[in-house]
């Protein structure tokens, strides 16, 4: 689904000693099926952007189009459109609440009014995305370790089905092997099922490695937004915004500044930093 | 140098362990650390690592074997108290190890327990605060405080307490890159200022501004190595799940394409430097 | 959080702020009793003009203390209702139908809604004025002398102090749960009540959980950072008596003769 955003704005405690210019005149436009990583310091207005897409927030002004819903400061719609959009919350295992694992990821396909064989089909489904065995079904989500609670909780959402899914700092707590298959299993189900993934994160590797367009929030505005090879080109704006690069970029920048080289930053594996190593070198043995 | 942490033959046992009753978190540890190291433990979740820490201030005492602070030993209740005054703990969620209401109680909570009389309390406070960076904060509610903030004041409530060894569990793990920075740097100017730092983390990058790496899986310690020598041989950590830094993969795929760098290399800067040598010959 | 009600600090530099939280607590404990003592019109002016002083002198603005009346509007408004209506005595008033309003019944309205209000007021003197770590404290002291019957006294003011370090912290923790079941399509804002207080289980339950994994992670930590009980340990935070402080009890002496003489 289709997401698009004209000059959003979204004002915290409006009219009180408190108010907060969350949002300010936000465009974007997020293609079907694509993956967005949103990238910015903490209180760049992240997960506001992320409430008001998944229709959790009522915007102050302007409009949010999901697909065939619009929404905007007034109107219902967003309850009919938070129905394609999953959120994935920070820590989403604090949220898990029934007393077995099959009952929490039912919770939402029951609230959506499914029958009890698709909630059975769906339960079973989530479960095998996210890499739970089915014979867990009946544990307790208390008695499982923390990196599979986690992704018991991300399983309740993924039951919804959800053309968009959100996630904000899924990977946070994690270890290493934790992250990475997270993160694997997030980009199949994006590749596999054509969800259009929206990744709140700080992991400038992951945005590099997994996204089709970056989206860097300062202050509730968009102060860049291209795809990796693009936004990562910009090392001085994004120092000035308080945001690293890729370590794989910073490795390269390093090496073409001591040998005054120009190997290509716009590339993201090691293999391609092997690939043009071993082209200039081989260059010089030709010569 | 002086001894300040000895672990001889520690074994430990959860007592409520549901899964697999016989299991040990912790099996045949035996380590020394000596004053002024900086130290960082790494390995993955589960591989007893915060267990192992909260053996050096007798929140847990071992099931079997015997831990031993300058000339304290946890299992002895009666020096229990020094040992935790000794030995400072900062924990991975900043919210739930603050008190109080404003910094400045917050900070002071330790000394009260100690029984510091209040002027010496002021000034100690005043010099924490100080060295962490709250300068202005003092009368600040934590509630806002940002990640990083709170994780340095709860370093802050530490240092008032002058220990001698300082523990971070997985103290950056919470925090956004730029309070993880600051952390980082505070742990960086502690080791520098004398304290002993011990630092357990699952980040690899974190783990090697450490001089000495602690590598544990399963309740063993795999490794004990100077933090240089861990780096030229940073290709096994793979085995543990743990990251290995992008320059060690890289030296490694160009060795094996024929690139003529040295065996072993252990640091970036090295490898870059040899890169230069190769490109600037050609 | 944006609401201003009963029992919210407002910071400031009055000469109430500065007085030691304990002689407040003091004052305004035996002032609240004196309230009761009051029974005829020059009583009541005499504890509202001073009510009034007192607002005066906090520096607070009147819209405020409005709105932590609003809270006891209703419950005015109903006492003065059942007293024109029940209670009899004295000359009748008004006679609409079977309606009868007495005298009697007129000024038992008025005086138990002013009663009311003044101890309202007073106690929101109190709590704008000092905040809650100095009302923690002086509730501490002045709970010490029964500490020797085994009464906790310690105990109680932390356990106050770390309830108002974490409300806010809850607050947020509620507002994420509450949230992330929307996302998953529970409903708090529509269907009946019942539907929707038993919606409030599922965020109840993350909420138990997640406050007993943080009082265990607390525990820990203050056991680390030697925490281990009352008694031996010394204290930030004292409160000194100034000789401002003196005042308080003068003027309670002058309110209490004000009353014994004035009242009927």
């Amino acid at each position: 689904m289709q997401i698009t955003i004209e000059k959003l704005n979204y004002i915290y405690l409006e009219g009180t000693p408190f108010e907060r210019h969350a949002i300010k005149e936000l465009d974007l436009s997020i293609p079907s099926g694509s993956y967005l990583a949103i990238l910015g310091q903490t209180g760049s207005g992240k997960s506001t952007l992320i409430q008001l897409i998944a229709g959790l927030l009522q915007p102050t002004s302007g409009r949010i189009q999901i697909g065939p819903y619009s929404f905007e400061a007034g109107n219902k719609q967003k309850m009919l459109a938070r129905r394609h959009v999953g959120v994935v919350f920070q820590y989403p295992e604090h949220q898990l609440f029934a007393e077995t694992i099959e009952k929490d990821i039912a919770f939402g396909p029951k609230n959506q009014g499914l029958s009890e064989k698709e909630i059975a089909e769906r339960v079973k489904m989530a479960m095998e995305w996210v890499g739970l065995p089915t014979t867990l079904l009946n544990r307790s989500p208390f008695q499982l370790s923390g990196g599979q609670m986690r992704r018991a909780a991300i399983a309740g959402v993924l039951a919804l089905l959800p053309d968009i899914l959100i996630l904000d700092e899924p990977t946070a707590g994690l270890d290493p092997k934790g992250r990475e298959d997270l993160l694997e299993m997030i980009d199949r189900l994006h590749r596999e099922r054509q969800m259009t993934v929206i990744l709140v994160t700080h992991d400038m590797n992951a945005a590099a490695k997994y996204a089709d367009f970056l989206l860097v929030l300062s202050e509730g505005s968009s102060a860049l937004f291209g795809t990796p090879a693009e936004v990562f080109q910009k090392q001085e704006e994004l120092t000035h915004l308080g945001l690293d690069l890729p370590d794989i970029t910073r490795l390269i920048m390093r090496i073409n500044r001591s040998a005054s080289l120009s190997l290509p930053t716009n590339r993201f594996t090691l293999d391609d930093l092997v690939e043009s190593l071993l082209a200039r070198l081989r260059k010089g043995e030709d010569l | 140098m002086s001894t300040i942490v000895r672990l001889s033959d520690v074994w430990f046992q959860y007592q409520h362990d549901e899964q697999g009753a016989n299991q040990w978190a912790l099996c045949q540890i035996d380590l020394t650390i000596e004053k002024g190291e900086y130290i960082a433990i790494i390995g993955p979740n589960g591989s007893g690592k915060s267990t192992l820490a909260r053996m050096f201030n007798g929140l847990l005492v071992p099931t079997k074997g015997t831990v031993q602070i300058a000339d304290y030993f946890t299992h002895d209740e009666n020096d229990l108290w020094e040992i935790r005054r000794m030995v400072g703990m900062v924990f991975q969620n900043p919210d739930n190890q603050i008190v109080s209401t404003t910094v400045r109680d917050d900070i002071a909570f330790g000394l009260e327990n100690l029984g510091i009389p209040r002027r010496e309390m002021i000034r100690r406070i005043d010099q924490a605060i100080e060295v962490v960076g709250l300068t202005g904060l003092e009368e600040q509610a934590p509630h806002y405080l940002s990640g990083g903030q709170k994780q340095r004041l709860c370093i802050a409530g530490i240092l008032v307490m002058q220990p001698k060894v300082i523990l971070f569990d997985e103290a950056t793990s919470m925090l956004d890159p730029q309070g993880r920075k600051d952390v980082l740097q505070l742990i960086d100017q502690l080791h520098r200022q004398g304290k002993t730092v011990i630092h357990i983390t699952h980040a690899a990058e974190e783990a090697f501004l450490a001089k000495r790496i602690i590598v544990m899986n399963q309740g063993k310690i795999e490794l004990d190595l100077p933090r240089d020598e861990l780096y030229r041989q940073a290709e096994c950590l793979q085995k543990w799940g743990l990251e290995v830094p992008l320059p060690v993969q890289l030296h490694r795929r160009l060795r094996e394409l024929g690139v003529p760098l040295t065996d072993l290399i252990h640091s970036e800067e090295e490898l870059v430097s040899q890169l230069c040598r190769l490109l600037s010959k050609n | 959080m944006s609401q201003i009600s009963i029992g919210q600090f407002i910071p400031g530099r009055s000469i109430l702020h500065q007085l030691d939280p304990r002689a407040k607590l003091f004052f305004v404990f035996s002032y609240m009793i004196l309230i009761f003592f009051a029974n005829n019109v020059t009583t009541y002016s005499m504890l509202l003009v001073f009510t009034g002083l007192c607002i005066l002198l906090s520096q607070i603005s009147l819209g405020i203390y409005i709105k932590a009346l609003k809270g006891i509007f209703y419950l005015i408004i109903a006492m003065i209702i059942l007293h024109l209506l029940f209670t009899k005595g004295g000359e009748i008033l008004v006679r609409v139908g079977f309606l009868t309003v007495y005298e009697e019944g007129f000024r038992q309205a008025i005086f138990i809604s002013l009663r009311l209000l003044l101890l309202v007021l007073m106690a929101s003197i109190l709590t704008f004025t000092t905040s809650p770590l100095e009302l923690t404290d002086a509730f501490e002291s002045m709970l010490k002398p029964f500490v020797r019957f085994g009464l906790p006294a310690h105990e109680f003011a932390l356990m106050m102090s770390m309830a108002l370090r974490f409300i806010p912290t809850l607050w947020d923790e509620t507002e994420r749960i509450k949230k992330a079941q929307m996302a998953r399509g529970a409903d708090f804002e529509s269907g009946s009540l019942f539907r929707r207080l038993k919606s409030y289980v599922f965020i109840l339950i993350p909420l138990f959980i997640s406050i007993f994994r943080r009082a265990d992670e607390l525990a820990m930590a203050m056991e680390a950072r030697c925490y281990r009980g009352g008694p031996n340990r010394t204290k930030l935070r004292q409160l000194h008596y100034s000789s401002r402080d003196l005042a308080l009890p003068m003027i309670l002496l002058l309110l209490i003769i004000g009353i014994w003489l004035l009242r009927k």
